[in-house]
């Protein structure tokens, strides 16, 4: 039902989408001065999403539809989400522009509402970020200009209603990604930028033929009528596996991942803030609208997801463990905290009485996961002082599910939906996954004290340092509060379950094995580097021992050929392609030995010629006519067939 | 036989004529006379129409036939004028293409008369002397690139 | 709102679907009488006279499309004579998006001409009264409901089209013209014979009365042949597609934009007019296969030629024979169920958005043409700092043609796609796609010519002359408009939904 179908909110709605794009031209074409203007009022024009988001948060009520996000169901008995109404319920803003593509259509609903917010706050820290830290760039205005453009499409995306707006915001959205990963303009960035058009532009042709499929059978439905749409076609097992896949890109499941750690650092911070925040958040939305999880049970893909799932959080933790930069290791934790979202779609395609928890879990988790990893990638701005890592512990702390913190409340949720589907397994493993999470945290804490203390690059901030100390400040305190008022406002007894002191104990174990574990291993180190210098040399000089710790760490950490031993960022991307050249070359030099053969002409060169021939016997008159009559005969004797 | 019934048949036959000579034709004039008589069996056949009727005229195809009559004349005018422009600027009364893909076509609708036609009948007119007949041999490619573009 | 305001857009309403009935003979006569009054006077005595006239004719376009979108389908009867000695002027959803696009290209055109004309020192006497009989007799065809007033304006189309093409009046237009004038005048007598036919079995010439009366025999048959085989020829549908690029490319670039967008088109128009309106019954699954097919080779034969031609303005005209093709995949995936109206309105919708992107395409030729005295593909390297404005029009117009989202073109293409995926038609679904990547072969063959470094030891010898401002903006606005085609196309469908053909209206219930 549309409580407030014509509520006057309602026109913030096309407001929100255009303003950026409104923007974008300015910031790109303005020059120094206007542009930079331009770039703050699309950092202030952030703000303007909090409008609707807000609204409908407000509304009595006005979250309760989060459950009946899946479908309908009658979920009465789940705790923390306990209460919450199917289809019917949930205040709602929409927007209707019937002239506009194929009849754009624009809704708030509870779930975009927490997007919305997720969007504004980052938003607004980024792109201020971005003016501050880009100034001296001579290619800002592109830069800001491809922001702007990705923002707008992003916003799109969590506000379409409707397949065909949806679908364009979303290509759209990967498509002005591209400027920001290469922007740049390094090889490495330009390499990241190859692989992630690659991928996208694959994964949109896996889409695109799914949404092409939908289209064939309802034209450009409502987006809520999607699920029922794709559960009654008859190739509907295809066309999950299709969403599935192609979001999955996005999602940097494993082993679809490989852009997301080469694209992550190669963006300027403020671009991966938003990378790492939102942009894959895209997947979630795209399988929250699309998929038809509340209607039906669907084993293999909920098999295949929830294996991929455990994959990806596993596997992404354990290669982020090795990397020696800060922002790659805030992109495998991306990575590994996609794999929990991946596994709360797994199981809502398994059960799908608890689709409408687990989407409402995911949603909270994304909101959490969108502000702390936002807030850890704009601290990376401090990169190289000896104080970047104070800025980044609290949302690493509670990226790692801390006792009281906001993960802590978004991981309650994650285990409410093992319990709702009766999966131990799942809890048990979120914990590990919390364990796992710990020591990456940690990981990347110690790079960042390690960098401020080895590279230290004081005094390179000037104009603006408080500034971007001012954003970054922000989205901590965001990603710590803004959790916790949302699970107050949607789910008050989610909140009360999350302060129990079990719960507590449940989140604070990982976390204490963790730190346990890395205090064993530094003290196992200094152990082991104590035995080894004393067995060398009984020196025992403590003014060097920092040097000598990385000596030993250098040494014992590099290959046969004094390469440091680490995995490549995109893990298996470097090899694969790799291998595929040396794989071209070899080819080619067997066909280069191979005897020798008749000299083929070029395929261009024979079809011209061939075109050529054809258009010189065409163009008589004579011939014309000719074929005027074979049209003439053939036409009317099909006609007659025809009346026969 | 009715007479309208032979009228339509005569039209059918002038038909016949007409696309025959638009098609085995190269002279530009023989092709807009064809294109003529193709117009003239269309009449025919509307005239033959209006006496379908054994009591009375239909005006309708009357009018069309005087409509068409103007539009017949005006075209076939206008045609006349681009062959004579044609002509004036190329000395050729056929199209260039004709000339190079005659060997391409069909040899049955190419036969000797018409060939020996366009020889007698395609020569320069008297005020101009042979100097085009090195240009004509160059081929359509070229000329289009060499003339450039308006 | 309140209900003063209302009242008042109710009568406003009232009052141009009123003046649009007043409208329809006028979007005829007013550039024909402006054509007269030009030819008389004279355009050097009166200047200002073809852009007032084109102005009236917009504005009485704009007055007869709000009365189509507002009050439906408007009908006028000449003199108040009534059928079958009247002639009646029908205006449907359909033709009122054609004079749509006729208008808008009609005034760039008109606004371009003057100084392209001007520049390249060719006689613009001669091309007013020409271009705005053209544009009446376009409009004319548009909404004409009587099959020998459509006769007339086919000649009219024919006798307006040959002497601009011949404008240059040099070996190569001239030609052009010739053929172009022999081939359409065997298309519009054997349209006439078709007619002549049609009278005979039906009796009457009303375009939706022969359509009610016509039975599927063997008359029926052979007018259909004659009817579709002229027409055909007349807009250069492959094979009789071969007088379109000398006459198109050797035309001054106003008026290859007109023909290639407008009359050739219009032509096209009529197939899909006559076929849906006045042949349903003979429009069977084999008839639509084999028309279907045409269109079918035409999409890719006109994209391989245009991919091994050295100049631009020929790249451009062969790259209309393969548009058209589009126009007639409708006639195959019409006549299922499935896929009837996301066809028809993607076949519509390619008319308007191709109209406007290959005139765009042919004034930023005009416009190279003019900077450069030539459009040899060789020499346009290293030209993009100079004209950039015009390479962004003919970048956004290749954009369009083959159907890069968002623009008109992804659209007209994506409803023609998920109409024959619906009906599971994979061929015409695999030709559509095909269609679309061919096209990008030629148009980013021509943009990387275009975008290239100038060869290494490259000097200027002449410096491109200076384009006046009104010809380096015209073209960029029409490919902006087949750009906003692409990002809101509500409007333009709904206006094609006002009296669309029953053969699409029946699956709707």
């Amino acid at each position: 039902m549309n409580i407030a179908a014509s509520h006057g909110v309602a026109w913030w709605l096309p407001v929100l989408a255009l303003l950026p794009l409104l923007l974008a031209p300015l910031i790109g074409f303005g020059g120094p001065r206007w542009g930079r203007r331009a770039g703050w009022l699309l950092a202030a024009s952030g703000a303007l999403l909090l409008i609707p988001a807000l609204w409908v948060v407000g509304q009595p009520g006005g979250l309760v539809g989060l459950a009946g996000l899946g479908g309908p169901g009658g979920l009465g008995g789940f705790g923390g989400f306990g209460g919450l109404g199917g289809e019917a319920s949930g205040a709602r803003l929409t927007f209707e522009l019937p002239w506009l593509l194929l009849h754009v259509r624009l809704q708030v609903d509870a779930a975009s509402a927490l997007l919305l917010l997720l969007t504004a706050l980052l938003w607004v820290a980024a792109v201020a970020q971005a003016v501050v830290t880009t100034a001296a760039d001579r290619h800002c205005g592109r830069f800001g200009a491809a922001l702007a453009v990705t923002l707008a499409a992003f916003t799109t995306v969590v506000l379409a209603a409707d397949l065909a707006t949806f679908y364009f915001a979303y290509a759209t959205m990967t498509l002005a990604a591209y400027p920001l990963i290469i922007h740049q303009q390094t090889p490495q960035a330009q390499r990241a930028g190859r692989v992630y058009l690659a991928m996208a532009v694959l994964a949109e042709g896996v889409l695109l033929s799914a949404v092409l499929m939908i289209a064939g059978a309802a034209g450009n439905p409502q987006l809520s009528a999607v699920p029922e749409i794709i559960a009654a076609h008859p190739f509907s097992d295809w066309l999950v596996l299709l969403l599935g896949v192609g979001f999955a890109v996005k999602a940097g499941a494993v082993p679809l991942h490989v852009w997301l750690p080469l694209a992550h650092p190669a963006a300027p911070i403020p671009a991966s803030a938003l990378l790492s925040g939102l942009l894959v958040k895209a997947a979630l939305v795209g399988w929250l609208r699309l998929l038809p999880l509340g209607e039906a049970v669907w084993p293999t893909f909920a098999a295949a997801a929830l294996a991929v799932a455990v994959v990806t959080v596993l596997y992404a933790n354990l290669v982020g463990l090795t990397q020696r930069r800060a922002k790659t290791v805030l992109a495998y934790s991306t990575v590994s905290q996609m794999g929990l979202l991946i596994a709360m779609v797994g199981l809502a395609a398994l059960v799908p009485a608890a689709a409408p928890v687990a989407f409402a879990a995911a949603l909270l988790f994304a909101v959490h996961h969108g502000l702390a990893k936002g807030a850890l990638f704009l601290s990376c701005a401090f990169a190289g002082r000896r104080s970047a890592w104070r800025y980044a512990l609290l949302p690493a702390l509670a990226l790692a599910g801390a006792p009281l913190s906001s993960g802590a409340v978004a991981k309650a949720g994650l285990k409410e939906v093992g319990e709702a589907a009766a999966l131990e397994a799942l809890v048990l493993s979120l914990s590990f996954a919390s364990l796992l999470t710990t020591l990456l945290m940690a990981r990347l804490l110690w790079l960042l004290y390690r960098q401020g203390v080895e590279s230290p690059q004081e005094g390179e901030q000037r104009g603006g340092e408080w500034l971007t100390r001012a954003t970054v400040l922000f989205t901590v305190a965001a990603s710590l509060t803004v959790p916790w008022l949302l699970a107050g406002r949607c789910c008050p007894t989610l909140l009360s379950a999350a302060l129990q002191p079990s719960a507590l104990w449940a989140a604070a174990w990982p976390l204490l094995l963790g730190s346990a574990l890395v205090v064993a291993a530094l003290f196992g180190g200094y152990a082991l580097w104590r035995r080894s210098l004393k067995s060398r040399s009984g020196n025992r000089g403590d003014d060097h021992t920092r040097d000598r710790i990385r000596d030993y760490i250098d040494s014992h950490s590099r290959d046969s050929r004094g390469q440091p031993w680490t995995v490549p960022e995109g893990d298996w991307i470097k090899p694969a392609l790799l291998g595929g050249v040396r794989l071209a070359r070899r080819l080619r030099r067997l066909w280069r030995r191979a005897p020798p053969r008749p000299p083929l002409p070029a395929w261009g060169v024979v079809g011209a010629r061939w075109s050529a021939a054809i258009e010189s016997r065409l163009v008589a008159l004579a011939m014309a006519g000719a074929l005027f009559l074979v049209l003439v005969l053939g036409i009317s004797v099909l006609g007659m067939w025809a009346g026969r | 036989m009715s007479q309208a019934a032979f009228y339509a048949l005569v039209a059918g036959a002038l038909t016949g004529i007409g696309i025959y000579g638009l098609i085995t034709q190269r002279h530009l004039l023989r092709r807009v006379l064809a294109v003529n008589i193709l117009g003239s069996s269309v009449f025919l056949l509307l005239v033959a129409l209006a006496r379908r009727h054994p009591d009375y005229v239909d005006p309708v195809p009357h009018a069309m036939v005087l409509t068409g009559i103007v539009i017949a004349v005006s075209a076939t005018a206008f045609a006349l004028v681009l062959a004579r422009r044609y002509h004036a600027a190329t000395g050729l009364t056929h199209l260039p293409e004709d000339e190079e893909s005659e060997e391409a076509l069909a040899p049955g609708l190419l036969n000797r008369r018409s060939l020996a036609d366009r020889r007698s009948g395609g020569g320069p007119p008297p005020g101009q002397p042979e100097r085009r007949q090195g240009a004509r041999r160059r081929s359509d490619e070229d000329r289009r690139s060499d003339e450039g573009a308006q | 709102m309140s209900s003063e305001f209302a009242d008042s857009g109710l009568m406003t309403a009232e009052l141009l679907t009123a003046s649009a009935e007043l409208a329809l003979p006028l979007v005829f006569f007013v550039p024909l009488l402006t054509a007269l009054l030009v030819f008389w006077v004279g355009s050097t005595r009166a200047p200002w006279l073809p852009p007032l006239g084109a102005a009236l004719t917009v504005a009485a376009a704009v007055v007869l499309i709000f009365g189509v979108a507002n009050g439906g389908p408007q009908s006028h009867h000449l003199g108040g004579w009534q059928p079958p000695l009247g002639i009646e002027l029908y205006a449907d959803g359909f033709a009122a998006v054609m004079i749509a696009l006729t208008a808008v290209v009609g005034l760039a055109v008109t606004l371009y001409a003057g100084p392209y004309l001007r520049g390249k020192g060719l006689s613009l006497e001669h091309f007013w009264p020409l271009w705005l009989i053209q544009w009446a007799t376009l409009n004319g065809i548009f909404i004409s409901a009587d099959l020998f007033n459509l006769y007339v304006m086919l000649e009219l189309l024919t006798l307006t089209g040959a002497p601009l093409a011949a404008m240059a009046a040099d070996r190569a237009a001239l030609s052009a013209a010739l053929r172009y004038m022999l081939l359409a005048l065997l298309g519009s007598l054997a349209y006439l014979l078709g007619v002549a036919l049609l009278y005979g079995a039906t009796g009457s010439l009303h375009l939706q009365e022969v359509g009610a009366l016509l039975e599927a025999d063997a008359t029926a048959a052979i007018a259909a042949a004659l009817i579709t085989a002229g027409l055909f020829a007349k807009a250069a549908i492959f094979p009789l597609h071969i007088w379109l690029m000398p006459a198109h490319s050797n035309a001054p670039a106003p008026a290859s934009a007109a023909l290639s967008a407008l009359v050739a088109k219009a032509v096209v128009y009529l197939v899909l007019r006559l076929w849906l309106w006045v042949f349903p019954v003979l429009l069977t699954a084999p008839m639509g296969w084999l028309i279907g097919g045409i269109g079918a080779v035409a999409i890719v034969y006109g994209a391989v030629q245009a991919m091994r031609q050295p100049r631009l303005k020929p790249v451009i005209a062969y790259s209309t024979i393969a548009q058209f093709g589009y126009l007639l995949l409708l006639l195959p995936l019409v006549v299922l169920p499935a896929a009837a109206l996301p066809a028809w309105q993607g076949a519509a919708y390619h008319a308007v958005v191709h109209g406007l992107a290959k005139a765009a395409a042919f004034l930023a030729a005009g416009n190279m043409i003019y900077a450069l005295g030539h459009d040899r593909l060789e020499g346009l390297r290293g030209l993009t700092p100079y004209l950039s404005v015009s390479m962004l029009a003919l970048a956004l117009a290749f954009a369009s043609l083959m159907g890069m989202p968002p623009t008109g073109g992804f659209l007209s293409k994506w409803l023609l796609l998920s109409g024959a995926i619906a009906a599971e038609q994979w061929l015409w679904a695999a030709v559509v796609i095909v269609g679309g990547l061919l096209a990008a072969v030629y148009a980013f063959r021509v943009l990387a010519y275009v975008h290239a470094a100038p060869p290494s030891g490259w000097v200027e010898l002449r410096a491109p002359r200076r384009l006046p401002r009104i010809m380096e903006w015209t073209p960029v606005v029409l490919a902006l408009l087949a750009l906003l085609l692409g990002v809101s196309g509500m409007p333009l469908l709904q206006l094609l939904a006002h009296g669309a053909p029953e053969i699409v209206t029946q699956w709707a219930e």
